[in-house]
């Protein structure tokens, strides 16, 4: 594979970790499934299982705040061919409805594959590193 | 060929597009304003939400906005750009940093926002035509100095 094949590969890459992001703080759901494979494999707060009960479960998130930012800094993107490995660490601030901010920090480790569509997250840990109130 | 032609010219702009974004970040944190300028085309129209305007407009109040600030950071985070050809969009998340002194306080003032830019190719290289904040969340608290 080309050197500049890979580096448009691994901003691709990259790119789909963020347009999750923007999906889900624009809480929408329909923008957020377009990032997995529909069979992806999900760990994490959640759900445990698969992408479906991660959606499922996100509507729910999505009531209880006005507002969210999922503020993603270091990416470690490697691409293999026609799989890729991304771990992303995040700070994501939740503002609730009662007006209070809950910030976690958040790390992604994501699997993606090539697709006929471009590159989807086919499986997705999702550790929680710490959190606060305020 | 002409393949790796094509992925090499998006992977330049995407990389000039990021530059640029985030040399806006560097050169309003250093006050530089003709930096700053830089990075807009001559007739770019900005709505900063709390102000907006023509780029005269705009410039002045971020200079006489942040002139009251001992410091700004504007952390870049979360940045992707769509190009279409000699235009592009772009979206960039921005921690926004401002800490200012009161009589007995240092008090550290976060704007949470979005950038949505869209973008235009020029003989100069790429510029903001349009920008749009998006304000998630602000808050001010008071910190140990």
């Amino acid at each position: 594979m080309s050197a500049i094949r890979r580096l448009a590969d691994e901003i691709a890459v990259r790119d789909v970790v963020l347009a999750y992001a923007r999906a889900v703080d624009a809480m929408d759901v329909e923008a957020v499934a377009r990032c997995f494979t529909p069979d992806c494999a999900y760990e994490g707060s959640l759900a445990s299982g698969t992408i479906a009960h991660a959606l499922a479960a996100l509507r729910g998130a999505f009531a209880r705040y006005t507002r969210t930012m999922h503020f993603m800094g270091t990416q470690d993107a490697r691409v293999d061919g026609e799989t890729a490995e991304v771990l992303t660490y995040c700070t994501a601030y939740h503002v609730r409805t009662d007006g209070r901010l809950a910030t976690v920090g958040v790390r992604y480790r994501d699997g993606l594959v090539r697709t006929p569509g471009g590159w989807r997250i086919a499986r997705r840990s999702v550790r929680t590193a710490w959190s606060r109130a305020d | 060929m002409s393949d790796d032609a094509a992925l090499a010219r998006w992977v330049v702009d995407r990389a000039a597009i990021r530059d640029l974004v985030t040399r806006y970040a560097v050169a309003v944190d250093a006050k530089d304003w003709p930096a700053v300028r830089a990075c807009f085309t001559p007739d770019a129209q900005c709505d900063y939400s709390w102000f907006k305007g023509d780029l005269d407009t705009v410039l002045d109040a971020i200079e006489r906005g942040l002139a009251r600030f001992e410091s700004t950071t504007h952390l870049v985070g979360n940045h992707l750009a769509a190009i279409d050809g000699d235009d592009a969009t772009a979206e960039t998340y921005t921690l926004c940093h401002h800490r200012f002194r009161t009589a007995d306080a240092a008090i550290d003032r976060i704007a949470a926002l979005r950038y949505l830019d869209a973008l235009v190719r020029t003989p100069d290289g790429w510029r903001i035509r349009r920008r749009d904040v998006v304000v998630t969340f602000e808050r001010a608290d008071p910190v140990a100095s």
